[in-house]
């Protein structure tokens, strides 16, 4: 059996949440007075054995004293080094980990691509792998998990050292203001392209945080280790796609924005001269900004006349592979801004459509009303593809409206 | 033998008053405690060290390490000015408690 001042000791340096030169003093005051403790004893003619249990006995229970030495050890500066030291390792493991996550998902994603390159030719028929540009969104949330679990863990280790606490007294602290730190950051800052997955997986972030917080002996790989695994990968990875060689290939569309279904929007302004419906696409003139479109019709001021409240209106539209057309049902754009026109027949206008959620398709019309009060079609477009852009909670905030 | 957490609080105003204007290491404030109470006061030894380090933190003593003349080095704790005052102060609360808890403990009705 181990000797009872030995195991008192011990119990008291593993309890001891203080720096290793503070701690080691403590630990050898400690030991000293254990050994005047049992000299005394024994000078009084108790037995060795006996004597270090008693002197042991007399130093009370290990882990409250151990506490107790802690708490009359740190001062009030103690709750900012800890509150400063947590918030910087939590940064500081955050933003590797989601970078070696996000590269390694990457390079995992070009093994990927090349395995199936080789089986398209092995088998000789097409082989899909469920992959798309969304798919590669949620992977990089899945990555900010990673991270926020590991910066979890990372700052309930460096709040405990450095406010001189045990991990069980800062737990609760670190899982609290982290995570809700964490959860504006991934809420309401991070400014981001998002589909009903991306918005579930950045929900789960600040979760993964609280649950990363209560595994603090979990550390991530060294440096050397994750760049040793990321370069495995990206040499697997090249290596495949060369193999494998040449690209997927990419899909093309026709459209006929006859058969699209504008008549749902709008019927076509018809020339007043001719009878004939207009389509002034010929004179359009399209460029596209982050999330946005401006659009510039010239028209003829005299196939115009009458017209006014121009408008840009964006509408959905289904995924272009076999044909186009606009999704059916629908009684308003989902997005519209008012077009200015000008007296020589130039009608411009400004269009932000990024802000719908679970929108990836639109179709832009630009539309005006006639003399009559209805709202007629002048122009209609093929179909854009567009995501939405922006924070958790303009997601939630354009799904209200 | 007396109950702990009735000297608990007690304890600063102890350690201050053996240590008085000499130097005295954590054993011997025990010892001398266990002493000037008549071996009836005896404060878990452990217990010593937090009182003892609160006290040198709050700048009431000052402790340094030193070799002993056989053994292991000690640390060695004196009383600052700051200690003396606070002993002074500590010393005036313990005779205005002790006053009133006897005026209330010691009436029959």
């Amino acid at each position: 059996m181990r000797d009872p001042v030995e195991r008192f000791l011990a119990e008291v340096e593993r309890e001891l949440p203080l720096p290793d030169d503070r701690r080691q003093e403590v630990l050898e005051e400690l030991q000293g007075h254990v050994a005047d403790s049992v000299a005394r004893l024994r000078s009084e003619g108790t037995d060795a054995v006996s004597a270090r249990a008693e002197a042991v006995r007399r130093m009370g229970e290990p882990a409250a004293l151990a506490r107790d030495l802690a708490a009359a050890q740190r001062g009030g500066r103690r709750v900012l080094a800890a509150a400063g030291a947590g918030t910087w390792a939590a940064i500081r493991t955050a933003l590797p980990v989601t970078i070696l996550a996000w590269t390694s998902i990457a390079l995992l994603a070009l093994i990927a691509g090349g395995l199936v390159r080789i089986a398209r030719h092995l088998l000789g028929q097409e082989v899909s792998l469920l992959g798309s540009g969304s798919l590669n969104d949620v992977f990089g949330a899945l990555g900010l998990n990673l991270g926020a679990g590991f910066a979890g863990a990372a700052a309930v280790r460096a709040a405990a050292r450095s406010g001189w606490r045990s991990p069980a007294e800062v737990r609760s602290a670190v899982t609290i203001a982290g995570t809700a730190a964490v959860m504006f950051f991934a809420v309401a800052m991070l400014e981001t392209t998002l589909t009903w997955a991306v918005v579930a997986a950045l929900l789960l972030v600040p979760l993964s945080f609280a649950v990363g917080t209560r595994f603090d002996r979990l550390a991530p790989p060294s440096i050397s280790a994750m760049l040793l695994g990321t370069l495995l990968l990206f040499v697997a990875g090249v290596g495949l796609t060369a193999y494998a060689g040449g690209s997927s290939g990419s899909s093309s569309y026709s459209w006929d924005q006859r058969q699209a279904g504008w008549q749902m929007v709008a019927p076509w302004w018809q020339d007043p001269a001719s009878g004939q419906a207009v389509d002034f696409a010929s004179g359009e003139s399209f460029s596209f900004g982050p999330g946005q479109i401006d659009l510039t019709i010239i028209a003829d001021p005299a196939v115009t006349a009458g017209l006014s409240g121009y408008r840009v209106e964006a509408w959905r539209a289904v995924p272009p592979q076999d044909g186009w057309h606009l999704v059916p049902g629908q009684t308003a754009p989902f997005a519209n801004a008012p077009a200015a026109a000008e007296q020589d027949g130039v009608v411009s206008g400004r269009l932000r459509f990024d802000r719908m959620p679970a929108v990836q398709w639109a179709a832009i019309a630009l539309t005006a009303a006639g003399p009559d009060g209805q709202r007629y079609l002048l122009y209609a477009s093929g179909p854009t593809q567009t995501e939405f852009h922006g924070t958790v909670l303009d997601w939630f905030t354009g799904l209200a409206r | 033998m007396l109950r702990s957490q009735l000297l608990k609080g007690t304890l600063p105003l102890m350690i201050l008053s053996v240590i008085g204007d000499g130097e005295l290491y954590g054993y011997e404030i025990a010892q001398r405690i266990r002493e000037r109470s008549g071996s009836r006061l005896a404060p878990g030894e452990g217990s010593l060290y937090p009182a003892l380090h609160r006290l040198e933190r709050e700048g009431a003593l000052v402790g340094q390490w030193r070799a002993g003349s056989q053994g292991p080095r000690r640390r060695y704790y004196r009383v600052t000015p700051a200690g003396v005052a606070l002993l002074e102060e500590s010393r005036a609360e313990w005779a205005q408690v002790t006053g009133i808890v006897a005026a209330v403990a010691g009436s029959e009705s």
